[in-house]
């Protein structure tokens, strides 16, 4: 077991992930939104000192990410390019990440993220009923059409790009729908997150259930006639169970994997905390603050007292403290939301995969414990096969 | 809408990445495209010898790489999750039956409750023999008899690792059994000297101890898994202890393992 404390860190620590919050101006206006883009008109935006001084602090690790965000961060293309270009000159290995509403993902655009290796997620709340509750342009128009046809150059250019559906409470009842939608257009990594924020009910709940019992059916199917996807919130309970709970203890480490930079330079946990002065780790002129660092991993690493004694704390999401302070203001206070869901979610995950492994799947069975899986899937890809059938669910 | 936590969770009936670790058969179970696919068939062979290696590398004092031996890359035990029946929570003004718990109007000795774990499991299929079986690299929490231990893993002390005698092993010797009883958490006590006046023990907490931390580098060349079994407390032992040995069977069956 990885035992949280702040010293082991130093030693063993030689990847990180930066999250660079180019600006915080955005073109939509979705009302869930997590970003900090309350001012929509005139918000900051990153200086290309300020991204380069973050690309300088990166030559002490052995592999680091960085994750291109906003508000939109297709609004700083000029600066992106910069940094791509800058980072050139560093020694050390980047992995690059955009998450983009994909309005300004045009040709140009997606040639140079395809070129620079740049895997993009894109935010594209499934079928046009649920992506049009929230996801309009700054007029309030839909933004659908634009999205989906992103979409279609985007996969063809890039086969492996995320997209990422928000659940608000009214989008659930075309959950399922929306997840076969976003398959078919051919997206095969799914990511799928609860608006954690919003006014859940009972009745949302009941219906989210229902919703993810048709989602199960779904992941049977295409498991058994042996699709190659990833749909993360049947996965991660997977998984948690496959790791004998590690996984959970592992997925967040406040302020040690990732670090949010904000567009003045300051360096935050993650991304609900970048402006909240309490959890500031330093800036890009003096690095990161150790001392906070390990204080603040230190305190997300404390149980809430009705975690302490549950059955299920090892396989649970509720030492996430960026979904913690957005929905408490506590980094260790749990919403019932986040521990409902948990208990929700849990079952219905467990049960498909005992029908898959009953079953003997030899997808589930790959994909759950081969850790060269995903080698050797880029392998069968590389000589037909699947790619295909990506390009048939394209083409729909 | 309120916080509520868990009290029992169904063990899941798909095996652990442990499991398939110890016995690598079930990798051979490959989705039906690649089984005609040479060059994915010629992947998978290499890329699985690759990682049978490389995943289980040491490290020498020297930084350099050491394979290991078989024996070696097979000896980790799968610890099963504490299946809750019963608080564990005893609490006496003056105690006086060391190893005896008790119930209404009836006395269960520790010999009977490890009796109900022989029965239990022999109707469930797994012939138990008793039998202190010593397993490496144990780390036994540090108890306390005078107040109640944290259920937090990170507030707890722990001895330095060490070999541990289980108190079953099954007929094939892979599957291994602790009950931790009153003498258990008697022998990890903090102190020799115990105030008898007041004393306050959970050896559920304990159980979680050992599964949470205390056994995760457990070692043996024998025993592939052991499940944690606990007094469960003032009432209805008898009937939770059968619940607790139906459980690890049903979790041993879902990693494939019996």
């Amino acid at each position: 077991m990885a035992q949280r404390t702040g010293d082991h860190m130093s030693e063993e620590f030689k990847s990180i992930c930066f999250t660079l919050h180019l600006t915080d101006r955005c073109n939509l206006r979705c009302e869930y939104c997590n970003s900090h883009c309350a001012d929509q008109g005139g918000g900051e935006v990153m200086a290309s000192e300020t991204a380069f001084k973050v690309l300088d602090m990166c030559s002490e690790y052995d592999s680091v990410g960085i994750v291109f965000f906003g508000g939109e961060p297709l609004l700083c293309k000029d600066l992106i390019r910069d940094i791509i270009e800058y980072a050139k000159g560093i020694d050390c290995i980047f992995h690059f990440k955009m998450t983009t509403n994909g309005l300004l993902l045009d040709a140009e655009t997606l040639d140079f993220c395809k070129n620079n290796k740049i895997m993009v997620s894109l935010s594209l709340d499934g079928v046009q009923q649920a992506h049009d509750l929230h996801r309009k342009d700054v007029l309030g128009n839909s933004t659908y059409p634009v999205v989906v046809e992103t979409a279609k150059r985007l996969l063809k250019a890039m086969p492996y790009s995320f997209v990422m559906l928000t659940l608000n409470p009214d989008i659930v009842p075309f959950y399922a729908e929306s997840v076969k939608h976003l398959f078919d257009l051919g997206f095969r990594y799914l990511i799928c997150t609860l608006n954690y924020q919003a006014d859940w009910k009972e009745r949302d709940l009941k219906s989210l259930k229902a919703e993810y019992q048709k989602l199960a059916k779904i992941y049977l199917n295409w498991t058994l006639a042996e699709e190659k996807f990833y749909f993360s919130p049947f996965e991660v309970k997977i998984m948690s169970h496959i790791m004998g709970g590690e996984s959970c203890k592992e997925r967040c480490q406040l302020g040690l994997r990732q670090i949010s930079v904000s567009p003045s330079g300051r360096l935050y946990p993650c991304i609900q905390f970048v402006n909240m002065d309490d959890f500031l780790m330093g800036n890009v002129d003096t690095g990161i603050d150790q001392e906070a660092q390990s204080k603040l991993f230190e305190r997300s690493a404390e149980n809430a007292e009705i975690c302490i004694d549950c059955a299920i704390r090892q396989r649970c999401n509720h030492n996430c403290g960026c979904i913690n302070i957005a929905t408490t203001g506590d980094i260790n206070g749990i919403a019932p939301i986040v521990c409902r869901h948990e208990q929700m979610v849990l079952p219905i995950a467990d049960r498909l995969a005992e029908k898959l492994y009953k079953k003997r799947s030899g997808m589930f069975i790959q994909k759950q414990y081969n850790e060269m899986y995903p080698l050797i899937s880029l392998v069968e890809d590389a000589v037909g096969g699947e790619k295909d059938e990506i390009e048939k669910g394209r083409n729909n | 809408m309120k916080l509520k936590k868990v009290e029992i969770i169904r063990a899941p009936r798909f095996p652990t990445q442990n499991a398939v670790l110890r016995d690598r058969s079930l990798l051979s179970v490959l989705p039906k495209r690649w089984q005609t696919n040479n060059v994915v068939l010629t992947a998978v062979s290499s890329l699985c010898a690759i990682s049978l290696t490389a995943c289980n590398v040491d490290k020498n004092s020297n930084g350099t790489s050491v394979l290991p031996s078989p024996s070696k890359v097979t000896d980790k035990i799968i610890v099963a999750p504490v299946f809750k029946h019963g608080s564990g929570y005893y609490e006496y003004d003056e105690f006086a039956l060391s190893g005896i718990t008790t119930t209404n109007n009836k006395i269960v000795t520790e010999s009977q409750m490890e009796d109900n774990i022989i029965a239990e499991s022999k109707l469930l299929g797994v012939n138990l023999t008793k039998k202190a079986v010593k397993v490496d690299h144990v780390l036994t929490p540090i108890t306390k008899l005078n107040g109640t231990l944290e259920n937090d893993v990170k507030k707890v002390e722990f001895r330095k690792p060490g070999s541990f005698d289980l108190d079953f092993i099954s007929d094939k010797g892979d599957i291994g059994i602790e009950y931790v009883s009153y003498s258990d958490y008697a022998d990890w006590n903090e102190k020799k000297k115990v105030n008898n006046d007041h004393l306050v023990f959970n050896p559920y907490v304990a159980a979680n101890m050992l599964a949470e931390k205390g056994m995760i580098n457990a070692k043996s060349d024998t025993v592939k898994a052991v499940g944690l079994l606990y007094d469960p407390g003032k009432s209805d032992q008898e009937e939770q202890i059968k619940l607790q040995v139906r459980d690890f069977i049903n979790w041993l069956k879902g990693q494939g393992l019996v």
